[in-house]
């Protein structure tokens, strides 16, 4: 019972990654699914659901006997010490990278929307110092402030969502035709890249209780995200078309300042840009406190607590080192940054099991 | 780059400070070598200016460079 105190449940877990897929959702999916499956783009959170529901499953099962486990210790016990060391290394590799990216991802916005003329490191020391006593503070605070965000920011998304509802034009939706139904398919590379993050939150399984609900509460979280998925892109391809969505930065920000209540009540995006800073907390925590597990599990270590230094000041350092300007975090984005996603989020824990099977180890 | 260092110290000092008091020595070790990897690397960023972005280098090896 009071070793259970530290933990998390499953369903606070799965309520970390659903906060965390917000950021980079509102990002990138207007403009993949309209770039690509232009007026049917808004259809492509249904197409990713069956790849979704896979990866579930996996998780599901990778658990089903290893109740105190994490995911690193999985990947040691199926692949063997070699192997499995090295694939947790590149699993390290790929979180930091992705931690520097998000961090940089969190300033950049802040330099195109709001304030151009702001040295970048004010954002970047500023995010990074308030992640460092989060995550200092444990996997338990973190989890439960989160949850009282995540309430707050659905409400604050399907308030939105309502406003926005008088400016979707249906010619901007439909029609869609079995014509759209690859481009749709080919669509769900940007969904699909995001999601993949769900494995990860497992690399902190061992401190996550009651992982034999994985199934359920991934079930759940399945059907959230393609509301929520569906409700994003009906809203930015459906008030200003594909071909507009395709090509500007920050679409959703676009979308919330262009609405207007009786003409007395605009400029709410910043209560849009708020909450989107919050999710920025949250993602850059999380990925923080899933590298310094993995750093544990890897170098069996006795506690995380003092390796948040080093990756938060790693995190500042790269953030600057990743990308010369905003072109080509974009093209990192797109032609690496989601395609490896997608080889660590859904490939390899497929592989897991399947090696796991064949070996018997699960 | 002489504030990262001042960091980098101030940090380090704390977080041995600690580790040293709970005896846990290969953590200490971990940590230093993290430190040591994180002073380098921001050392050659601040230090070479005219250096590739990391997504550049990368985009290069796939043929999406410039």
């Amino acid at each position: 019972m009071l070793a259970s105190k530290k933990k998390i449940s499953t369903r606070q877990a799965c309520v970390l990654f659903l906060t965390l897929v917000y950021s980079p959702a509102i990002r990138l999916f207007p403009v993949f699914a309209a770039d690509i499956a232009e007026r049917a783009g808004w259809l492509g959170p249904i197409f990713a659901v069956v790849p979704f529901i896979g990866l579930v499953f996996v998780m599901q099962s990778l658990f089903k006997n290893e109740k105190e486990a994490n995911l690193s210790d999985l990947i040691i016990k199926i692949m063997g010490k070699i192997p499995g060391r090295a694939i947790l290394f590149l699993y390290l590799l790929w979180l930091m990278v992705l931690l520097g990216l998000y961090v940089r991802y969190y300033a950049e916005r802040f330099l195109t929307s709001l304030l151009p003329h702001t040295p970048m490191a004010f954002f970047t020391i500023t995010i990074l110092a308030v992640t460092f006593y989060a995550v200092r503070g444990g996997l338990v605070q973190l989890a439960r402030t989160t949850e009282f965000f995540f309430l707050l920011f659905t409400a604050v998304f399907v308030f939105l969502f309502i406003l926005c509802l008088t400016s979707v034009e249906m010619i901007n939706l439909l029609p869609v035709t079995h014509y759209d139904f690859w481009p749709l398919t080919k669509s769900t590379y940007a969904i699909l890249g995001i999601w993949a993050y769900f494995p990860f939150m497992f690399f902190f399984g061992d401190e996550i209780n009651d992982k034999e609900h994985i199934k359920r509460f991934g079930l759940q979280s399945t059907a959230y995200l393609v509301i929520i998925g569906l409700m994003l892109l009906i809203q930015t391809i459906g008030t200003y078309g594909y071909s507009i969505i395709a090509r500007v930065s920050l679409p959703y920000i676009i979308v919330i300042k262009s609405i207007s209540v009786l003409e007395t009540i605009e400029r709410i995006e910043s209560m849009a840009l708020a909450f989107w800073v919050i999710t920025d907390f949250v993602i850059i925590s999380v990925f923080t406190y899933m590298i310094v597990s993995i750093i544990k599990s890897l170098f069996s270590l006795s506690e995380k607590k003092s390796l948040v230094s080093p990756v938060t000041l790693f995190a500042f350092i790269f953030s600057l080192y990743l990308a010369r300007n905003r072109l080509e975090l974009a093209e990192f984005s797109k032609y690496i940054g989601l395609p490896l996603n997608i080889f660590f989020g859904f490939a390899i824990p497929f592989i897991l099991f399947v090696i796991g099977k064949i070996r018997k180890k699960i | 780059m002489v504030y990262l260092l001042i960091s980098i110290v101030i940090l380090s000092l704390w977080d041995v400070k600690k580790m040293k008091d709970k005896n846990q020595k290969k953590d200490i070790v971990i940590y230093s070598l993290l430190m040591v990897m994180v002073g380098t690397l921001g050392v050659y960023y601040f230090s070479v200016p005219d250096h590739d972005s990391f997504s550049k280098i990368l985009l290069s090896f796939i043929g999406q460079g410039e």
